[in-house]
């Protein structure tokens, strides 16, 4: 399975995150807790060539999952691209009660529904489980919601991917890949804020024409550790790349942005976000220019 | 020091393996051993990395592997005496914030520091987000004129419940969200307008039950400069820690928080010009060489691997550290006494000069 789709819509917006301002993300949230306003932007992102959608597991992204599933244009063109784990949750329950604690929880809370669903057994901790199988059946609580829908591929968060560049964890990536796959049929994907790092280490290790989303924008704003070297490294290793902060959080102009991007040669899809149909009909004309 | 310096990690939660990552990321530093109580997280981090030397007992890690530096990423009760260990055995020392349980308790570490000459430094991220970083330059450099008021605020929405744990027990933890959170804007306060003279705090423990959730402190500094602090980790509406603060000059007004920089001045003032200025994270960003949970922590641990390797300077050590130790134990007492003034030790911040 591949990434087909040139023009990807973020999922930020709809659950409050704003890189350049947390107030404006919550005035977006706002906006967006209607599930019929998330509706409407995705319709007219399809409508204006987007035909991908980027889901995080946010508890809000199972209603998301659920309207999608009675549109049937919708569910059967719009391709998803799933980001896990939903770090925030995760975070923030590590900080209150640690991170066993926090494992043991999330897998204890599965609903009976889940854990038929996963093969997990009534009870089963995280105490008496390796950390393969703790991953294996934590994705596949993440990935519940959106059962049944288009998913062409599925992105491990940036936090986890450069921890595990970081650790060289070798196995643990070659064993996240292979379940998207196999358990899947999706495209398995790396989400990096750490492209010189990530990419370098993909390349050391042999990994084939990976699927990396990494920031790429004219501000170099999360280009790391420098925009120089995220070119040299598209430039000189083949993966199918899918360029996110293309508006550097909005500090960019789009056209500025699409102007950037058409001068690198390897970008072959675009991540973007926007807070109203006006706003995607934009940006879509403009970043589509640069993969079309 | 041409070769990497080899850093040992002492507690894997979430802290200690963010920085087991980036001393492993950064340039000039390699993870060369972990140490891990819990037989459960010492297995998944051995699953992780395998062929790592990884310990039960922290004593048994520096006798078994040769290490230049240690980050402490334990709960606070245990901070100084594993420090003292480490610095005993020569190496450098990283510790996450807080330094201590009380200022009292971390007194031998701070001596011991001084004798050896070691590097201690405590994980006050916060003088490392690039925002906060250039406030702290306007301030300095007097953009403001004097500060009349300075006003702090965390909130996240965390803690609606009570836990179990060290967290939610104050011998272990020292205390709550203060100690938790708020303990950064503290630092950010004494490290732009220096330490205050007095404080008072109100909080309240109504959903943890044994450490407080929400803190209202209030702060003078010798002359009229005056500030508040209002944290709690159980407001709504926020899935991220917000931490901001705004500090009002006799020239005008800053506003910084983690995403901008705001500044409103009355009248010309440096490089500075009449009326609003606004920077960005983006704007404001200097690169940092990877990212694994945030720019800061990445400058933090840079910094801290450059100085163990003699090639610069770190914002936070441990002296710095016990100072703001003392102002949150003068809160935690003014808490206790129903929001009694409480005044600084002027003995003890002279003996930290």
């Amino acid at each position: 399975m591949k990434i087909t789709d040139k023009l990807i819509l973020g999922h930020n917006q709809f659950f409050g995150v704003n890189h350049l301002s947390s107030a404006r993300g919550v005035a977006t949230e706002q906006y967006f807790s209607s599930t019929e306003n998330v509706i409407s932007l995705i319709r007219t992102a399809y409508k204006t060539g987007v035909t991908g959608l980027m889901l995080s597991t946010h508890e809000r992204a199972r209603a998301i999952a659920d309207a999608l599933r009675k549109d049937p244009e919708l569910s059967s063109n719009l391709h998803l691209h799933i980001l896990l784990p939903y770090m925030a949750k995760y975070v923030r329950m590590a900080n209150e009660r640690g991170l066993i604690s926090m494992l043991d929880e999330t897998l204890k809370q599965a609903t009976w529904t889940e854990r038929m669903a996963i093969g997990l057994k009534a009870g089963t901790g995280v105490v008496t489980k390796d950390l393969m199988a703790i991953l294996e059946s934590l994705i596949k609580i993440e990935m519940l919601p959106f059962k049944g829908l288009n998913v062409q591929s599925v992105f491990l968060h940036n936090s986890l991917t450069d921890m595990l560049a970081a650790l060289r964890a070798t196995h643990v990536v070659e064993f996240f890949a292979k379940s998207i796959a196999e358990e899947y049929g999706a495209c398995p994907a790396f989400c990096t804020l750490s492209a010189g790092l990530t990419m370098s280490y993909f390349r050391d290790i042999g990994m084939e024409a990976p699927a990396i989303m990494a920031p790429f924008n004219p501000a170099g704003f999360q280009m790391n550790p420098s925009r120089q070297r995220c070119e040299q490294l598209l430039q000189e290793y083949p993966c199918h790349m899918v360029a996110m902060s293309v508006l550097a959080a909005g500090y960019v102009k789009p056209a500025d942005a699409a102007r950037y991007l058409s001068s690198l040669a390897g970008i072959d899809s675009i991540i973007f976000g926007a807070s109203s149909p006006g706003h995607v009909t934009e940006l879509s004309n403009v970043l589509g220019t640069v993969v079309n | 020091m041409s070769a990497d310096i080899r850093c040992g990690v002492i507690g894997l939660g979430k802290m200690g393996l963010l920085h087991a990552s980036l001393a492993n990321a950064i340039e000039g530093s390699q993870l060369a051993a972990i140490c891990e109580p819990n037989r459960t997280n010492r297995s998944w981090f051995e699953t992780l990395v395998p062929k790592l030397p990884a310990f039960q007992n922290y004593p048994d890690m520096l006798d078994a592997v040769p290490l230049d530096a240690v980050f402490i990423c334990t709960p606070p009760s245990s901070h100084i005496e594993i420090a003292m260990a480490c610095v005993r055995k020569g190496c450098h020392v990283f510790i996450e914030k807080p330094l201590s349980l009380t200022a009292e308790t971390a007194k031998p570490l701070v001596d011991l520091l001084k004798q050896s000459g070691k590097i201690g430094m405590v994980g006050y991220m916060m003088r490392y987000a690039d925002t906060f970083s250039k406030a702290r330059d306007i301030v300095r450099q007097g953009v403001l004129g004097h500060v009349l008021a300075c006003r702090g605020t965390t909130k996240v929405s965390q803690n609606y419940k009570a836990g179990k744990g060290w967290r939610y027990s104050r011998k272990e933890s020292g205390g709550g969200v203060l100690i938790a959170q708020g303990i950064h804007v503290v630092d950010l306060m004494c490290w732009m307008l220096g330490t205050p003279e007095s404080v008072n705090q109100r909080s309240n423990s109504h959903y943890s039950g044994t450490v407080e959730d929400f803190v209202h402190a209030l702060f003078s500094w010798k002359g009229d400069t005056i500030g508040s602090l209002d944290s709690s980790w159980s407001v709504d509406g926020h899935r991220m820690l917000l931490t901001s603060l705004e500090l009002t000059g006799e020239h005008g007004t800053l506003a910084v928080d983690d995403d901008t920089v705001r500044l409103f001045l009355r009248k010309a003032s440096g490089k500075y010009s009449e009326g609003w200025t606004s920077m960005s994270k983006p704007e404001l960003s200097t690169g940092q060489s990877v990212d694994i949970g945030g720019p800061l922590y990445t400058k933090q641990d840079e910094a801290f691997v450059r100085a163990v390797r003699g090639q610069g300077e770190i914002e936070s050590d441990v002296r710095n550290a016990w100072s703001v130790q003392h102002v949150i134990d003068c809160l935690y007492k003014s808490s206790d006494e129903n929001g009694a003034t409480v005044d600084l030790d002027r003995e003890f911040e002279r003996a930290v000069r």
